[in-house]
C-alpha cells in the first residue's frame, strides 16, 4: 500500500521553497492592487498605484530623506524596545519566582497593563518635554508590559522538580535562573519579546506625534497633501513590523531548536 | 561523624500536621555499603531520602551526610534544553566538564549519545544518563529514589545489572528506595523495612544474592513481603518458580 498523497505534499514542499510559498499571498495582492489602478477600478485619488508608491520611494531614497528618518525612527523604537525588554525581562523572573516580590508589585503592574499607554502620552509631554525622553518612555512602558506578562507566566511554568534539580546538583541562584528557569521560560519569553517589538512600532507612530523633526512621523507630517507618501509609509511600518517577526522567528527556531527533534 | 559512617541519622522526626512520617528514627550507612529502604507508599521512605539529600528541614534529630551526595530521581529530571553530555556536566567545574562527562556516559553505555537532546532518549536511556550525571563527581552517598520504577521490566533488569557494576566501581554508600522488594534484595547489602516512620526490622542480604536457590533467601522475601503486608503465598511462589525479580507488591 502506499500514501501518494502524502508524499505528493512533500515533493511541493521540497521543490517550493518555504519563502516562496509565504510570499504567494502578498504578491497576489499588490498585483490585484495594481491592476486594480491601471484598470481605474477605483480614483487615485482614494488609493494611489503600487506604482506610484514605489516611484516615491525611490524619490525619498534618492533625496536622502528616507534613509536618514527610517534610521532615527529605528533606533528610537529599539532603544525604547530594549529597555523595555530588559525591564519586563528583570521583573517577569523577580516576581515568578519570588512570592514577595509578587506581592509587592504584581498588582501595581497588572493595574498599569489595564491603562491604554498611549493615553498617557499628554501626560508624559507635560513632565518630560517634546524631546527625546518622552518618546523613548512611551516605547519603553508599551513594551515592558506585554514583556512582563509573558516572562512571568513562564517563570511559572518551570518544572519545580527541574529546580530542584538544579539546587541538589550545587547550581547556586545566578545558575539556576541562567540554566533552569530562563530557558524553561524561553518559549513565553519569546511570545513576550515578539508582542513588545511589535508594540514598539506601533508606540513609535504615536510618540513621533510629539513634535517630531526627525524620523518616519515627520514624513507622514510633511507629506499631509501627498497621499502616495501616506502609502508609502504605511508600507515602510509593515515591512518594518514584518523584519522584527523573521528575526524573532529566527531566533526562536535557533533557541527552541531541543524542542522539534 | 565517624570515619566508618557514611550516614548517621538519630532521633529523626518529621510531621506533616498531625501526621508523623518519620518518628524519632535512627539509621546508619556504613562507607560504600548499599542499603535498601522499603515500605509501602506514604510510609515516609521518600521523606527520609529527602531529608537525606538536604531537600526537607531537620526540625527535629540530626542528620550526619557527606558534603558529597547526589539524587537520582524517580524521573530522569534532565534539563531538555540541554544536550545530554552538558546535562551530565551540569554544576562541574568548567574545565573538566566535557572529559568527565564523556567518562561517564561511556560507563552508562551512552557515550554515542553524548550530542542527542534528552527529548529524544528513550525512557531507560535517560534514567542511565540520571545516573551518570549522578556518579560523574563522584559522590560519598548516592541516594536512588524509586529510580526504576517508571521502566518496563526488561530495561529494569538491565538497570540493576549497570548499578551493581557502578557501584562495585565507585563505593560509595547507597541509599534505594524502592517498593520492590526483588529489587532491594537484588542489589542491596542490608534491606531495611520502614514502617509507621521507624525502622521495623533488616535484613543483611549481602550473601544472599549469590545463590537464589538458597533457602535463607527465599524466607528473606517472604519475611520482607509479610512485613509489607503480602501475605499471599501464592504470589511468592509463582515469581520464584519463573526465577524472575521483577514483580513488585
Amino acid at each position: 500500500m502506499t500514501f501518494s498523497a502524502g508524499s505528493a505534499e512533500r515533493r511541493w514542499r521540497l521543490r517550493v521553497p518555504s519563502l516562496v510559498r509565504r510570499a504567494i499571498v502578498p504578491i497576489l495582492l499588490i498585483a490585484l492592487w495594481q491592476v486594480g489602478s491601471s484598470a481605474s477600478w477605483w480614483s487615485t485619488e482614494v488609493l494611489p498605484a503600487p506604482w506610484d508608491v514605489a516611484h516615491e520611494f525611490v524619490t525619498l531614497c534618492n533625496n536622502g530623506q528616507l534613509p536618514s528618518n527610517l534610521w532615527v525612527s529605528v533606533r528610537r523604537a529599539l532603544t525604547g524596545a530594549a529597555i523595555g525588554i530588559a525591564v519586563g525581562l528583570a521583573l517577569g523572573v523577580a516576581v515568578g519566582l519570588r512570592r514577595p516580590v509578587e506581592e509587592a508589585l504584581d498588582a501595581t503592574l497588572q493595574m498599569l497593563r489595564t491603562i491604554p499607554f498611549l493615553v498617557i502620552l499628554p501626560l508624559f509631554i507635560l513632565w518630560f518635554g517634546v524631546d527625546e525622553t518622552p518618546k523613548i518612555l512611551i516605547i519603553t512602558i508599551g513594551t515592558a508590559l506585554p514583556m512582563y506578562i509573558n516572562t512571568m507566566s513562564g517563570v511559572r511554568t518551570v518544572d519545580p522538580r527541574l529546580l530542584e534539580m538544579g539546587r541538589q546538583f550545587g547550581l547556586n541562584r545566578l545558575r539556576l535562573i541562567a540554566t533552569v528557569v530562563l530557558p524553561g521560560a524561553m518559549p513565553s519569553i519569546l511570545t513576550g519579546v515578539r508582542y513588545s517589538l511589535g508594540l514598539s512600532w506601533l508606540a513609535l507612530v504615536v510618540a513621533e506625534q510629539i513634535n517630531a523633526q526627525k524620523g518616519l512621523g515627520l514624513l507622514i507630517y510633511n507629506a499631509q497633501s501627498l497621499f502616495q507618501t501616506k502609502i508609502l509609509m504605511v508600507v515602510v511600518y509593515a515591512a518594518l513590523g514584518l523584519i522584527t517577526d523573521i528575526i524573532v522567528r529566527l531566533a526562536e527556531h535557533r533557541l527552541l531548536s531541543w524542542r522539534s527533534r | 561523624m565517624t570515619p566508618m559512617n557514611a550516614v548517621t541519622v538519630s532521633g529523626l522526626r518529621r510531621a506533616f500536621g498531625s501526621h508523623v512520617v518519620l518518628d524519632r528514627l535512627d539509621l546508619t550507612i556504613a562507607d560504600s555499603e548499599f542499603v535498601a529502604l522499603v515500605g509501602r507508599s506514604g510510609g515516609g521512605k521518600t521523606t527520609l531520602l529527602r531529608t537525606l539529600a538536604g531537600l526537607g528541614p531537620v526540625a527535629e534529630g540530626s542528620v550526619e551526610v557527606p558534603a558529597l551526595r547526589s539524587v537520582v530521581f524517580q524521573e530522569p529530571r534532565l534539563l531538555p534544553w540541554r544536550r545530554v553530555w552538558q546535562n551530565v556536566s551540569l554544576g562541574l567545574p568548567r574545565s573538566r566538564r566535557r572529559d568527565e562527562a564523556t567518562r561517564a556516559l561511556t560507563e552508562v553505555g551512552l557515550a554515542d549519545h553524548a550530542q542527542a537532546w534528552p527529548l529524544t532518549l528513550s525512557g531507560g536511556e535517560a534514567q542511565r544518563v540520571a545516573l551518570a550525571r549522578a556518579l560523574v563527581r563522584e559522590p560519598e552517598l548516592l541516594l536512588l529514589d524509586e529510580p526504576f520504577g517508571a521502566l518496563d521490566a526488561l530495561t529494569r533488569i538491565h538497570m540493576h545489572a549497570l548499578v551493581r557494576q557502578l557501584h562495585e566501581r565507585h563505593r560509595p554508600a547507597v541509599l534505594l528506595v524502592t517498593h520492590d522488594v526483588d529489587e532491594a534484595l537484588e542489589l542491596a547489602d542490608r534491606v531495611i523495612v520502614l514502617r509507621d516512620g521507624r525502622l521495623d526490622e533488616q535484613i543483611e542480604t549481602r550473601e544472599l544474592f549469590e545463590d537464589r536457590r538458597d533457602p535463607r533467601f527465599e524466607q528473606a522475601r517472604a519475611r520482607l513481603l509479610s512485613l509489607l503486608g503480602v501475605t499471599d503465598t501464592h504470589v511468592t511462589d509463582t515469581s520464584v518458580a519463573d526465577g524472575q525479580a521483577v514483580g513488585g507488591p
